[in-house]
């Protein structure tokens, strides 16, 4: 297992083994006159210096494939939370439909969990790829107040109820807040 | 809780309403029941507190050739009152109806 993920490292020491030895059983010709030396120093010193090239080449191609690498992953990721995004932004969307028109029915206990309900999806859009993030605030903001509207709405009764005004009123806080997830992307 | 002579007035009001001796006007938005007589005009508003979370009934009465708006508001703690006026709004709408048969 070791030996296979260290495949090339275990090739390139056999390779300088095998250059060590051959340099050695070399030595006495290379070492033989002065020329011979010299010409055995300026080509290895000239191989070094292309080592040298490709090595600091290689770092630099490989950070930049990291980069790109990344970047590719970053994308998917994205237009995969983007997707589920949208799937989600239509579920809350239908399910302020109903609670609106339970509200416009004086129903307000089923118009309570259909929002709460549509609150529970909302949280889970994810809000690191909306280019609007700020829109979401609000969203939420507005969907706060309007549960809390219901809520005391849930309170009425027949012989005291909501005002058509008040029901107006939650079910105008209901339809921007689905407008402006409509417009969330 | 309202002064026990506008709740006297209020009886005798609902009293000529259901006789049918003082028409009614009702506009559903506001939920808002209006009149005028020769001597005076009177509305009554409902709304629901949002804080107290109990209906609540707003009277607003003036007298012709008097420039002031008297107001009075009671909310359900008042169980009488809310009935009394929760009465005459009734009757007030009924009064603008007219039945089929």
């Amino acid at each position: 297992m070791i030996l296979k993920a260290n495949l090339i490292r275990v090739a390139y020491a056999v390779a300088t083994l095998a250059l060590v030895a051959l340099l050695l059983f070399y030595k006495g010709r290379i070492m033989a006159t002065q020329d011979a030396l010299n010409q055995f120093a300026f080509w290895t010193g000239l191989a070094t210096l292309i080592a040298l090239m490709v090595a600091l080449g290689e770092i630099f191609h490989s950070s930049r494939t990291t980069k790109l690498i990344k970047r590719a992953i970053d994308t998917k990721l994205n237009e995969q939370a983007r997707l589920s995004s949208a799937s989600l932004i239509a579920e809350v969307s239908s399910l302020l439909d109903e609670c609106s028109a339970h509200v416009g029915k004086s129903d307000y206990h089923p118009a309570l969990r259909a929002l709460q309900i549509a609150r529970r999806f909302n949280v889970r859009i994810e809000r690191a790829f909306l280019s609007t993030p700020e829109k979401h605030v609000l969203i939420t903001n507005g969907l706060d107040k309007a549960e809390k509207k219901i809520q005391i709405a849930c309170h009425t009764t027949l012989s005291a109820p909501l005002t058509r005004r008040q029901q107006t009123e939650i079910v105008n806080l209901v339809t921007a807040a689905k407008s402006n997830i409509e417009q969330l992307a | 809780m309202l002064p026990p002579k506008l709740r006297d007035f209020i009886g005798k009001v609902l009293k000529k309403t259901i006789d049918g001796e003082l028409k009614w006007s009702f506009d559903e938005f506001n939920m808002l029941i209006s009149t005028h007589h020769p001597q005076f005009s009177m509305d009554v508003r409902y709304m629901f507190n949002e804080n107290t979370e109990m209906g609540e009934y707003a009277i607003f009465y003036k007298e012709i050739g008097n420039q002031t708006e008297f107001r009075f508001v009671t909310d359900q703690s008042f169980d009488t009152d809310y009935e009394l006026l929760r009465s005459l709004f009734n009757a007030a709408q009924a009064s603008e109806i007219q039945f089929p048969f």
